[in-house]
């Protein structure tokens, strides 16, 4: 019986473990509320987005405020309608969250594996495409919904 | 299998070959007979290298704790802060994965860095921009006194 070593546990060196996935955690949990109650649907409920009020184009965010309004109350459709981008995500996002939490209740981390780049470039790729179709006019769906 | 041979130089006992840049070495530990080549000529990394991290001592290339990419925070900041400046950090974050995997483990860091910057850079322009748009709407709730319309 050997220890599998190749994957040597490097001792944990804060106390406050839990600490950053409250904060991002209950920080999520607030903008949804916010989200939630105050409809981004209203004109000037929120700011607008700062490369559309100075370019008049969509950002790969635009939408975005919509899109989670849409989800607090439960209508993913029109998320997507709003911010694709956003919606596929979201999984993502929550499950590198829960990945934060489970490493941080465990004793000691083990080295991290980093994903292969290309993965990255795929994504980035990704955003700078969804960036310039939602701008092509007569493209349906792809927008941030208005204008 | 084999190392890549270094071309035939005079010296024949020279201790340890300068590796080309952008060859990976695996063995985070060295061991004794199969000496990886020494850090790169470079000099140390202004950095002060990652004891932060509390992981073994670097030996240079492949050893030691990746840094960390900051990809989710770019992300988010592309996603909630409607600037250009978060599809920059996704660039970094990407430059992280990439240049650590070729064993540079300096570049990898600074872009590490880069990537957290700019994110952080994404979020405070939308943070501020934010708060003086709120000061501006209650500026202007002030001047419209009690009168109920709204302004569009």
């Amino acid at each position: 019986m050997t220890l599998d070593t190749t994957r040597d546990p490097i001792q944990r060196v804060s106390a406050h473990r839990y600490t950053g996935p409250a904060i991002v955690g209950l920080g999520a949990v607030a903008l949804m509320a916010c989200v939630a109650i105050r409809d981004p649907q209203t004109e000037g409920a929120y700011p607008l987005c700062i490369f559309r009020s100075i370019t008049g184009l969509d950002c790969p965010g635009c939408g975005s405020l919509r899109a989670l309004h849409a989800l607090t109350g439960g209508d993913v459709w029109a998320a997507m309608d709003q911010n694709v981008l956003l919606v596929a995500v979201l999984p993502f996002l929550a499950w590198r969250w829960v990945a934060w939490v489970r490493s941080s209740a465990r004793e000691s981390i083990t080295r991290p594996r980093l994903t292969a780049a290309t993965w990255i470039y795929m994504f980035l790729g990704l955003v700078v495409a969804f960036w310039v179709v939602r701008n092509i006019p007569g493209v349906p769906f792809i927008g941030s919904g208005i204008g | 299998m084999s190392f890549e041979t270094p071309p035939p130089s005079d010296a024949t006992n020279e201790p340890v070959p300068p590796t080309p840049p952008g060859v990976p070495t695996p063995p985070p530990v060295p061991t004794p007979p199969m000496t990886p080549p020494p850090p790169p000529s470079t000099p140390p990394p202004p950095f002060g290298g990652p004891p932060g991290y509390g992981g073994p001592p670097s030996f240079g290339y492949g050893a030691g704790q990746p840094p960390n990419n900051y990809l989710v925070w770019a992300i988010l900041t592309t996603i909630l802060c409607c600037l250009p400046l978060g599809v920059v950090s996704i660039v970094f974050s990407t430059q992280v994965n990439s240049k650590w995997a070729m064993g540079d483990a300096q570049g990898a860091l600074k872009a590490s860095n880069n990537a957290r910057n700019f994110a952080i850079a994404s979020a405070v322009a939308a943070l501020v921009i934010g708060v003086v748009w709120f000061f501006f709407l209650i500026l202007t709730v002030a001047e419209s006194g009690s009168s109920s319309t709204t302004s569009l």
